[in-house]
């Protein structure tokens, strides 16, 4: 059954560290009378320079087809050992490496005891070895361009960090232009720097960099393929609008007779048919919104048209579909807002004085429904405002998670009213449940806005309170008092955007409870995820700010960047899972079962197969598998109950 | 072999990633726990075969451990979870063979708990030789009495 094999073992004293209470000489002789067994060695330090030529030599000279070494953990020094055989001519996995240090000499002070255990490991691993294959390293062809989804500052900082020469990079923005939540945004915490003077730069750059492909207004529709070889179908949506002849000049959109509620001003204001995304737009071209123009619904309207000095209107234009090969996907899908018309007790609609954080946001804004005049729906100035904290956060109820952001966002909004005296004397409420504004300059904000005048009611939990509008007002209704506010702002948490789940779905990634993109590792592989070559960065993976958005733009293309080099192929995992193709019957159990969805079904054989380039070699669909057609290599169960039956 | 001599014969398989980094630590710590307790380094608790059990008791082994990533923490994304819910299959089945369920145990260790790793070590132990030998004898005796 076992070929002719010879045998080493080399016993690594590791001076005085395993030989101190381990007897490898004594192990050393024992083991030299085993079958197949042609040497057995002993050293002070094996991982030694010299150690390691003793090892080669040995293997010349004894002409060595296995190797058994006795010395430390395998996450030390496995690598080192294999390097070793590789020099000697020997394939790397033709070894294995037992760790008589810290499983034994370090653990068992009975030298006798020690001894007896080394020596059943050491035989253990000597049954093994009989079952060691050679394994080659493998590459594969891939190409480095890479997709970007989601034309937020996340992703256009990652799309300016990786396109180059050599890398060409596909930024789809379903939307109109570039900026994503930010672009709506007058000011930011904690300088109150005018936020498109901070943003404009950096989309202006994505436009007009040549290595970058801009497909604004397009949806990705597929998804085929993997890390190194994607194959994405998008569809570039008919905008209407020729953009080698548009100007931006603004003429066609005033005539257009349509007034549709903006989601732009999230539904505060109202915009036409044919419109700009928002006011300085990058890109500055209109779209023709195809749902609501009335042309589109058999009306026969060219008001457009016909303003339109520079004949870019073009109803005839098509939706397009394209196909694009990339070798990574950044995932910068963006939040919304949680809606907070699902809290029952505050009595959110639309045409009160009550408004969520982002509408607000667009309410102070210059881009915004009211030129950023701080005004009331009857066109007044509020003389007080009351800002909610916590509004469908942390709470089991809703959200339980804090979104880190909302805190500072309504303390750059309340020193925004103030330093630009948007309402004379207005009164300025927060009820907050605890204060979240870890950011820099956060805290010295907030002791400024107190000393103005600002006022912090700690309150149990926001989502209780009462909000009852009337007349233009809004009582607020807390357990102990009622207040009455000329407006309303409620920070609602931020939620993952909803539109970006069939492609989160289509690229097979998971979602946390609260529909978050579940990274790698939350905590030290945060923009990985378990689709190797698949990156998720800003608030798709959890509600952050536009630092860490920008951070994490950069630091997803770092990642790419050496990972995916221009020109170079892809070295894949070696010790994988494999199907035979015999014992397959096709069940399909190991393809439900693989984290990695490395596994795929070939129909017209009617079995399944594993994609070498996405399995890690986890093993767990060997175990599942009903027909032990799968075998992991270099752990393969007859390695695996050899060592056993060695060991016992 | 008085029942205090008994040394039982126990096989840990371990995960590449935090349980048998868990034993690493254990030894940095110089922690000291019974040496009959082996293992065996699989790359993850999920690669671990109810059939691998079976025969360890098979072979001789009085009691079998599975040491694997804490929920959540798996190189591998699930496979403890694997682990779990084939440990939870196979404990019951075990009395069909006149095994006590108390021989095989399922535990999480990271790499980080070397203090755990000897402990659950030092428990087990403990346990399987209050257990005493698994006796085949006697478990093919109950098996032909018709106990099963």
């Amino acid at each position: 059954m076992k070929a002719k094999e010879r045998i080493g073992f080399f016993l690594c004293e590791c001076s005085q560290n395993i030989s101190g209470t381990v007897d490898v000489r004594k192990i050393k002789d024992e083991l030299k009378e085993l079958p197949d067994v042609v040497t057995a060695e002993v050293t002070n330090l094996y991982c030694s320079k010299e150690g390691k030529i003793e090892i080669i030599k040995s293997i010349e000279e004894h002409n060595l087809t296995k190797v058994v070494i006795g010395a430390c953990s395998v996450k030390q020094h496995e690598k080192t050992f294999m390097a070793v055989l590789e020099e000697a001519g020997l394939n790397p996995y033709f070894m294995q490496l037992v760790n008589i240090r810290e499983h034994v000499a370090w653990v068992t002070s009975d030298k006798d005891k020690a001894t007896a255990k080394a020596l059943a490991l050491l035989k253990a691993a000597y049954h093994r070895v009989y079952f060691h294959e050679a394994f080659e390293k493998k590459e594969i062809d891939a190409t480095a361009d890479v997709l970007v989804v989601g034309g937020g500052l996340a992703g256009c900082e990652a799309a300016l960090n990786l396109a180059s020469e050599k890398r060409k990079v596909y930024l789809v923005e379903t939307r109109p232009s570039l900026g994503g939540q930010a672009s709506k945004y007058e000011s930011s915490f904690p300088s109150l720097e005018c936020c498109s003077c901070m943003i404009l730069p950096i989309l202006q750059k994505v436009v007009e960099n040549p290595h970058i492909e801009l497909l604004n207004y397009s949806d990705v529709e597929d998804v085929v393929g993997f890390f190194g070889n994607f194959s994405v179908t998008v569809n570039k949506k008919a905008k209407y609008v020729k953009p080698d002849k548009c100007i931006g000049c603004n003429e066609c959109v005033a005539p257009c007779p349509v007034e549709i509620p903006n989601e732009n001003d999230d539904f505060l204001g109202s915009r036409k048919a044919i419109y700009f995304q928002v006011a300085g737009a990058t890109p500055f071209i209109p779209v023709i919104d195809k749902e609501n123009c009335l042309r589109f619904k058999g009306q026969d309207c060219t008001k457009c048209r016909d303003a339109c000095m520079f004949d870019a209107i073009d109803y005839e234009d098509k939706d397009e579909k394209i196909k694009l090969p990339v070798g990574a996907v950044v995932l910068a899908t963006g939040f919304q807002s949680f809606d907070p018309s699902l809290i029952p007790n505050l009595n959110f609609s639309s045409g009160t004085e009550v408004y969520t954080s982002l509408q607000f946001e667009r309410l102070i804004s210059n881009t915004g429904p009211t030129s950023g005049k701080l005004v009331k729906r009857d066109g007044t100035k509020p003389k007080s405002l009351v800002m909610v904290h916590c509004v469908g956060s942390r709470d089991k109820r809703y959200k339980n998670y804090c979104s880190n952001v909302c805190c500072s966002v309504l303390l750059k909004m309340s020193s925004q009213i103030l330093k630009e005296n948007m309402a004379e004397g207005i009164q300025i409420t927060h009820l907050y449940r605890d204060l979240t504004i870890g950011s820099t300059g956060m805290e010295e904000m907030y002791e400024k806005l107190s000393d103005e005048g600002v006022r912090f009611i700690k309150i149990s939990n926001p989502n209780d309170i009462v909000l009852q509008p009337e007349d233009g007002k809004v009582h607020v209704v807390l357990p102990e008092k009622t207040m009455t506010a000329d407006m309303v702002v409620l920070a609602t948490a931020m939620i993952p955007n909803k539109k970006a789940e069939k492609l989160i779905d289509m690229l097979m990634l998971s979602r946390d409870e609260e529909g978050f993109v579940m990274p790698t590792h939350r905590k030290i592989d945060a923009l990985a995820t378990p689709i190797e070559g698949v990156f998720v960065v800003g608030s798709a993976g959890y509600p952050k700010d536009i630092t860490h958005s920008v951070i994490d733009g950069s630091a997803a293309a770092g990642k790419i960047g050496s990972e995916l080099q221009p020109g170079k192929k892809l070295e894949i995992e070696t010790l994988i899972s494999t199907i035979d193709e015999e014992k397959c019957s096709g069940c399909k159990t190991c393809i439900s079962i693989c984290p990695y969805k490395a596994i795929g079904y070939d129909s017209e054989k009617g079995v399944s197969v594993i994609n070498e380039i996405l399995c890690r070699g986890c093993g767990t669909c060997a175990v599942a598998c009903p027909s032990n057609a799968i075998t992991v290599r270099h752990f393969e169960n007859n390695a695996i109950l050899a060592e056993l039956g060695g060991l016992l | 072999m008085t029942e205090t001599e008994f040394e039982p014969k126990i096989v840990a398989f371990v995960c590449n990633w935090c349980s048998y980094g868990g034993a690493d630590f254990a030894g940095n710590m110089r922690l000291q726990y019974p040496s009959n307790v082996k293992l065996i380094r699989v790359m993850c608790s999920g690669r671990v075969d109810p059939e691998f059990v079976m025969e360890a008791f098979r072979g001789g082994a009085d009691g079998v451990m599975i040491l694997g990533c804490h929920p959540r923490d798996c190189h591998y994304l699930e496979g403890n979870y694997n682990a779990l819910k084939r440990y939870t299959m196979l404990k019951p089945l075990l009395d069909q063979f006149c095994i006590e369920q108390d021989r095989l145990y399922l535990d999480w260790v990271s790499a980080s708990e070397g203090e755990k790793f000897a402990r659950v070590v030092r428990e087990v132990n403990e346990r399987i030789t209050q257990l005493g030998p698994l006796d085949w004898g006697k478990v093919l005796d109950a098996r032909q009495g018709g106990e099963v």
